[in-house]
């Protein structure tokens, strides 16, 4: 029953998107009003049908209808309400159809947002890309992903969502933002195609984008840095990023993605890089879906057996259609997307965004490299192997201190060409800030040279932004003599870009910093203890009290109760724990964190006890840790700024305006 | 002008060369036991296998050593590790580690499972026969 209701809503889905793009082509083939502006209303219905099988997928989920294989192999009886719901998105199927979910939302609010220009051809034909992804993902749904497929043996159990999934609450959160950030790029990419096709790839089509893309961008963001704090909380191996194949495909759309951001800004003030514009938002789109292809068709991680699903032939086919295609649509119109200006001078904001996308897309290549390197081994030489992270952290490394250094100098560069004195000045203070900081942690003993410089180069790029920051702030209190609170919010107010690009900067510089500290300051020990024993772990003693079991239907703990203390004071007794679920042999560990400002007291159970009754714990002290999700939290709030609606009365872009003349200098922090 | 190209060029080709040298020198290979005591492959490698039953031995000071099967091929190996709970007789391991001569010294051992989150018994090329030995 609700196998067919479902199964029918992904049919008027998949009928509703071809509707749409058959109404909408026949508009622009004969010229037809009436058509475009009915052509439109298929996308809400797409939508809506997407919102209902999803409901109807929920409803199944709740109501434990196992005559659905999707529900019988996701949930059990035994499975609690948040990890039910959050099944719908814990297994293949049900990731197709979220995404199918969220893309159709995009593709709806963007029609709605462009309903005065129903009838503009470049509109339409974005629309049209669009629906033609949408199909294609309803089209998947419709054959080798059907999240109806109904079994023939209705079970008695589920088999309950993979236990990895049903362990911590951030599944609920985590998986939905990093598809809303992937499914968010369809829209620029829709677009750029549209104005490749129309011709107009002037500036206009990167206007209509920005906000849509700074909102994808947002929630990869967010998605990128709640899966590290998921795999730090969670899979308890003391780390939060480990260049596995299905990390890498989320940070590849968002190196992309973050260059395009950058580049855009170029475009807009000085008509230069269009080619290099729609490659990045094609290669963006094409990484989501190739992200999809690495993360969800079971061809990496071949080691754990993962069932390879058909759907990948049908991602690869997908991906490769889209690839070509973009690549014969920029070559057809190569002639006409020739840029009007040139770079005057290496020394200017044009030329400092250059570099840093050259950085980006390079890091994309290595990463890109290193991820699919071992899928062209095994499909050319039949030889499975992995690439190690040394590879991705030697690469990684150079190139994310570059990227530091050109986000400070950046902001502070002129446009088209500036003299030394002008940069000299500038540059001052943040050069005074780095080079005494430079100095202060070599002082205090920092060891590595990535490090060092990583911290020195925060102390620079905070220097710098802060400059920045201050500078329209007191230009404000100055003019209109308003308290320091009221003139930061007008002033953010006035130019929400500027100042939202500025806090996500600071919150780069946080997570830069952060990484650079945890990634090379790690202590990690393994103690094992009998009971009433303690261990001393930097400044840490713990002292072992004994192991509680929980038992549940859902699953079975083991607790491993340890006390902590540190200098005389006692900081509470911390719990690690191994569960084992009933649908599975191996246990999950579930580490027992002591955040703190300064470090994180890491504890993992290594194994319960044993016939002595000694338990072995795994130790580590992270130091700066909090400050990763900091950071990613600055990041977030950041792009929230910068998609405030900008208070002007002029209908110029705000950053094109000039400022006014009290506060010349503001000029310099444009975009 | 010219010579700019030429330099921005030869960068890129320089990038790319030590690229693909850290590529070259990172990889690790996956092989099951019977093809990694053919290939004995220098450097960093994970193999596949199954802990042939009653091989093994605890070390006083912590650590473990066994035997691991596949394919009919057999080969030893040294963890100084703790190795995890699930870690047992006809177990499906993943070690990852170096030759050292006969031995082959893991780093790390991970137990082997599919998506499924069933013990992958099912897999021939794993079977393991606890009767055996």
């Amino acid at each position: 029953m609700r196998a067919a209701i479902g199964y029918l809503a992904i049919a008027i889905g998949a009928a509703a998107s071809v509707l749409g793009i058959a109404t909408l082509g026949a508009g622009l083939h004969l010229g037809r009003a009436n058509l475009l502006r009915a052509g439109r209303r298929y996308v809400a219905v797409a939508f809506a049908a997407a919102a209902g099988a999803f409901a109807v997928m929920e409803w199944a989920l709740f109501a434990r209808d196992f005559s659905i294989e999707f529900v019988a192999d996701n949930v059990a009886r035994a499975t609690p309400g948040l990890y039910t719901f959050t099944a719908a998105w814990s297994a293949l199927e049900g990731s197709i159809l979220l995404w199918a979910l969220a893309l159709t939302g995009f593709v709806t609010f963007t029609t709605w947002r462009f309903r005065a220009r129903a009838t503009d051809p470049l509109v339409v034909w974005a629309t049209i890309v669009a629906l033609g992804v949408t199909l294609f993902f309803f089209g998947l749904m419709l054959g080798p992903a059907n999240p109806f497929r109904e079994v023939a043996e209705v079970p008695l159990d589920g088999r309950g969502p993979n236990p990895l999934l049903q362990n911590h609450p951030l599944v609920a959160f985590h998986p939905p933002m990093l598809y809303l950030g992937y499914v968010g790029f369809t829209i620029p990419f829709a677009f750029a195609v549209g104005a490749l096709v129309t011709g107009r790839f002037g500036e206009g089509w990167l206007a209509d984008v920005r906000r849509t893309t700074l909102v994808a961008w947002g929630f990869l963001t967010a998605g990128i840095i709640l899966g590290a704090w998921w795999s730090y909380e969670v899979l308890g191996w003391g780390g939060y990023w480990g260049w596995d194949p299905v990390e890498n495909a989320s940070l590849l759309p968002w190196l992309t993605g973050t260059a395009f951001i950058h580049s855009v800004m170029v475009q807009e003030r000085r008509g230069m890089l269009r080619v290099w514009n729609i490659s990045l938002v094609l290669a963006t789109f094409c990484l989501t879906i190739l992200g999809t292809f690495l993360t969800r068709s079971g061809v990496v991680e071949s080691v754990h057996a993962f069932s390879e699903s058909e759907i990948g032939h049908w991602l690869l086919a997908f991906l490769v259609v889209v690839a070509l295609g973009g690549v014969a649509l920029v070559a057809w119109r190569a002639d006409r997307l020739r840029a009007p200006a040139r770079i005057d001078s290496p020394v200017s904001r044009e030329a400092a965004f250059l570099l840093n996308n050259l950085l980006f897309a390079g890091f994309a290549l290595v990463v890109l490299t290193g991820t699919v390197f071992p899928l062209l081994a095994e499909a050319f030489q039949d030889r499975r192997l992995s690439v190690g992270e040394p590879y991705f952290e030697r690469m990684a490394v150079p190139i994310g201190i570059a990227l530091l250094f050109f986000m400070a100098v950046g902001p502070v560069l002129p446009w088209r060409a500036t003299s030394g004195e002008v940069i000299r000045r500038r540059l001052l203070v943040p050069a005074w800030a780095g080079a005494l900081t430079l100095a202060l942690v070599v002082a205090l003993g920092a060891k590595g040279i990535a490090q060092v410089v990583a911290f020195a180069l925060g102390a620079f790029a905070f220097a710098a932004i802060g400059r920045s920051l201050g500078l329209g702030v007191r230009a404000r209190r100055r003019a209109h003599e308003e308290s320091w609170p009221v003139a930061t919010a007008r002033a953010a107010r006035g130019n929400p870009r500027l100042y939202g690009g500025l806090v996500v900067h600071v919150g780069v510089v946080v997570v830069a910093i952060a990484l650079a500290a945890s990634s090379g300051y790690v202590t990690k020990r393994e103690v094992t203890l009998g009971l009433d024993e303690s261990a001393r772990v930097r400044s840490y003693t713990l002292t072992y009290l004994g192991t509680e079991v929980d038992r549940s239907a859902q699953k079975t703990t083991v607790k491993v109760l340890v006390r902590v203390e540190r200098g005389g004071d006692d900081l509470g007794v911390y719990a690690p724990a191994i569960s084992t679920f009933p649908n599975s042999r191996a246990g999950i560990g579930t580490p027992s964190v002591r955040t703190g400002l300064r470090e994180d007291l890491y504890l993992t159970l290594v194994s319960s006890p044993n016939e002595d009754g000694r338990v072995t714990l795994g130790v580590q002290v992270n130091p700066l840790v909090l400050w990763l999700w900091t950071g990613g939290g600055i990041m977030a709030l950041g792009t929230v700024v910068a998609l405030l609606p900008a208070r002007r009365r002029s209908a110029v872009a705000p950053e094109l305006a000039v400022a006014p003349a009290p506060a010349g200098e503001l000029v310099e922090v444009g975009p | 002008m010219r010579l700019r190209w030429v330099v921005a060029a030869l960068a890129c080709a320089g990038v790319v060369v030590w690229m693909f040298t850290l590529l070259r020198d990172n990889v690790e290979y996956l092989e099951p036991v019977s093809e990694a005591v053919t290939d004995r492959a220098d450097g960093k490698t994970r193999v596949g296998g199954s802990v042939v039953p009653n091989t093994i031995v605890e070390g006083a000071a912590g650590g473990v050593r066994f035997d691991l099967t596949e394919g009919g091929a057999v080969m030893h190996v040294q963890f100084d590790g703790s190795p995890p709970d699930l870690f047992e007789e006809c177990a499906p391991v993943v070690v990852r580690g170096e030759w050292d001569g006969d031995r082959f010294l893991a780093e790390q051992l991970l137990i082997r499972h599919g998506e499924e989150y069933e013990p992958p018994s099912d897999d021939p090329r794993y079977a393991c026969d606890e009767d055996a030995a």
